[in-house]
């Protein structure tokens, strides 16, 4: 501030505050002479009115939260009480719960509107996938859809799910993978995990709008020395136990089991919430200085068409070998196999062009990964080579019909109205 | 605003927020009512206009997302509810050192205070600066901000403040005082010279 004002005051010194109401109408008086125009712009209060209206529409269109809650809170009555009882307590609960709020079903109000209203997040993720090294990483999270991880080795991955954008940054090397999503929809968001809070609170929020959803209160404990409250979701694909802070309503601890295959469990911990985070660290930029290595990544559900090209190359650099099974360990072994073949280790990275075909490889086996359980699929190709044209490897029904595809050593697909039968033959199942 | 906006202006305050958490007249309505005061809130503690109605705007994309979480039934539990939100939202805003940047750079342009007024916190012929006093206010804890906002910015009693910031009445009052009086400490400028904002002192004249 550069004014300089003849006679320029300064407040008395040593003040005495003696009179609380005197001094109120003092700051009163000071501060009705703020020389701002507070009046609305009407084109941006008439801008705004049509938004949050279409947002209040598209929030009705969901259930009640708090109907939701209220049903939930039967459920943690049911749970809790002896089958003697519950028939009395589901009476009284439906009473106490709707009149006064039921303290689990309360919790879980804010507990849910906490998690999902909050702006940013930093917390501690632990993954681990059955016959895979656990993998830790400092987590961050900014709405609408930006995400940050920090590994203990140094490296540095930013999602930028609205603009399709992953990056990848080794500082020690300086080196940098730009991963750009193709095709990403909406709900592949979702499916793909990246951003593991903002799936699970799609998750927690679809849980709660799902009448089916079943919740169990786990009561109090004391986690690290907080005392929290905790309630289990019982999805199907992917069961959840939130725990959170008993004064606060925060949640302090979340873990999360994919049933898949393949089977991952994760443990979020040390929640912050709303917490400040420079934006700046979300930007998907290349610092300067950094080697770049760039590629695109379809990332629409894998077809047939995928399957069989990932079974090409594959096959065509494992020595006609296909992969030794379908779920993650065996996977993993065989994309293991291909890049040591290929040359590649710890010391020699992949060229683009290599690093394509292995996202082909990836994206084509997630199609036998992902098919429902009504597809009846099976895979047989274990003991199989490329080019054994009599020998069923892969057989699925595609939705809705009533004949089985059948995948063949040297990669043909015929129609067939039954199942191949092929010894050790196993069924993949998507739980 | 359109005509449409104020169709069943008839209806009460209190009778609107009976009806808000499902129905879009009666939030529309409210919005009517409120958007005016909140962005008033707003603008006083963040001084640049298009952030206040970035955050006013917030303000209400938030209320009407979680507006089935309020439970309550008359005008004032939703004003308190409202504000809720938006001293949360001033306040993620002022934890950003560009819009505390900009809003000292606002309060710099905005000069002095005339000493025309009724308060012992001016000398009768002396002037006082608006950005001196913005910085000093951003000294204190986040908390002793929003009990001054809401009290000198919103216009809120402590009772009211209480319930927005889930304090006891008591003390609101006792913390209000002591924040102001931190507020009149950090203004003191001894020597006749006056602080500016980054905490050096230089003469006055």
């Amino acid at each position: 501030m550069s004014q300089t004002v003849p006679g320029e005051h300064r407040l008395e010194q040593n003040v005495e505050v003696s009179d609380m109401h005197n001094e109120s109408h003092d700051w009163e008086d000071l501060f009705e002479q703020l020389p701002l125009d507070t009046s609305v712009s009407p084109s941006h209060q008439e801008a705004l009115r049509t938004k949050v209206l279409q947002t209040f529409e598209n929030n009705a269109a969901r259930p009640l939260m708090t109907q939701r809650l209220k049903e939930i809170g039967h459920i943690l009555m049911r749970h809790k009480a002896p089958h003697w009882t519950a028939a009395v307590i589901l009476v009284i609960g439906f009473v106490w719960i709707a009149f006064s709020g039921g303290t689990s079903a309360l919790a879980l109000d804010e507990i849910i509107n906490n998690f999902t209203n909050a702006r940013t997040a930093r917390f501690d993720m632990t993954v681990r996938v059955i016959g895979q090294p656990e993998l830790k990483a400092k987590c961050f999270y900014l709405e609408p859809s930006f995400a940050r991880q920090e590994q203990p080795n140094g490296l540095i991955m930013i999602f930028d799910l609205a603009a399709g954008k992953m990056i990848a940054l080794n500082s020690k090397a300086k080196q940098a993978t730009v991963i750009n999503m193709v095709n990403l929809a909406e709900d592949t968001e979702g499916q793909m995990q990246i951003n593991q809070f903002k799936a699970t609170r799609d998750l927690l929020r679809k849980a709660v709008d799902d009448p089916n959803t079943d919740v169990e209160s786990l009561g109090e404990k004391e986690l690290n020395g907080r005392k929290v409250v905790g309630f289990h979701f019982k999805m199907p694909t992917q069961p959840m136990t939130i725990w959170a802070d008993s004064d606060t309503k925060f949640p302090v601890q979340i873990e999360s089991t994919m049933v898949g295959p393949p089977e991952t469990h994760f443990v979020m911990s040390n929640y912050e919430f709303n917490v400040d985070l420079d934006e700046s660290s979300f930007s998907t930029e290349i610092p300067e200085g950094f080697k770049i290595t760039e590629m695109d990544m379809d990332v629409s559900n894998a077809s047939e068409e995928d399957f069989i090209a990932a079974l090409r190359i594959g096959s065509e650099k494992s020595d006609g070998q296909f992969p030794p099974g379908f779920d993650i360990p065996a996977t993993a072994t065989y994309m293991s196999s291909i890049l040591v073949r290929e040359g590649l280790g710890k010391d020699k990275k992949p060229s683009e062009a290599q690093m394509q075909q292995i996202l082909k490889i990836g994206r084509g086996l997630q199609f036998a990964l992902t098919l429902p359980p009504e597809a009846d699929a099976h895979y047989a190709g274990a003991t199989a080579k490329y080019g054994e044209k009599d020998q069923a490897i892969f057989w699925y029904k595609p939705d809705k019909s009533q004949t089985y595809r059948v995948v063949y050593g040297d990669l043909s697909v015929k129609e067939s109205a039954n199942a191949p039968e092929v010894q050790g033959a196993k069924k993949l199942s998507r739980k | 605003m359109t005509d449409s906006h104020l169709s069943n202006r008839s209806q009460s305050v209190g009778e609107l927020v009976t009806l808000v958490r499902t129905d879009r007249d009666a939030f529309g309505q409210l919005f009517d009512r409120f958007y005016p005061l909140v962005f008033a809130y707003c603008v006083r503690r963040l001084l640049v206009r298009a952030v206040a109605e970035d955050v006013a705007s917030e303000v209400f994309l938030k209320a009407a997302t979680g507006i089935r979480a309020f439970m309550g039934t008359s005008e004032d539990e939703f004003r308190r509810w409202l504000f809720r939100i938006a001293t949360n939202e001033i306040n993620a805003q002022l934890r950003k050192s560009i819009r505390r940047r900009d809003l000292l750079e606002e309060a710099a342009r905005m000069g002095v205070i005339k000493a025309d007024v009724s308060t012992s916190l001016l000398n009768e012929d002396a002037v006082f600066d608006w950005q001196c006093l913005y910085a000093a206010l951003g000294e204190l804890t986040e908390r002793e901000q929003s009990l001054i906002s809401l009290r000198f910015f919103a216009g809120f009693q402590h009772g009211q403040i209480a319930d927005v910031l889930q304090m006891k009445e008591g003390t609101v009052r006792v913390a209000l005082s002591r924040a102001l009086e931190k507020l009149r400490e950090r203004l003191h400028v001894p020597d006749g010279s006056r602080r500016t904002p980054s905490g050096t002192e230089r003469g006055g004249q």
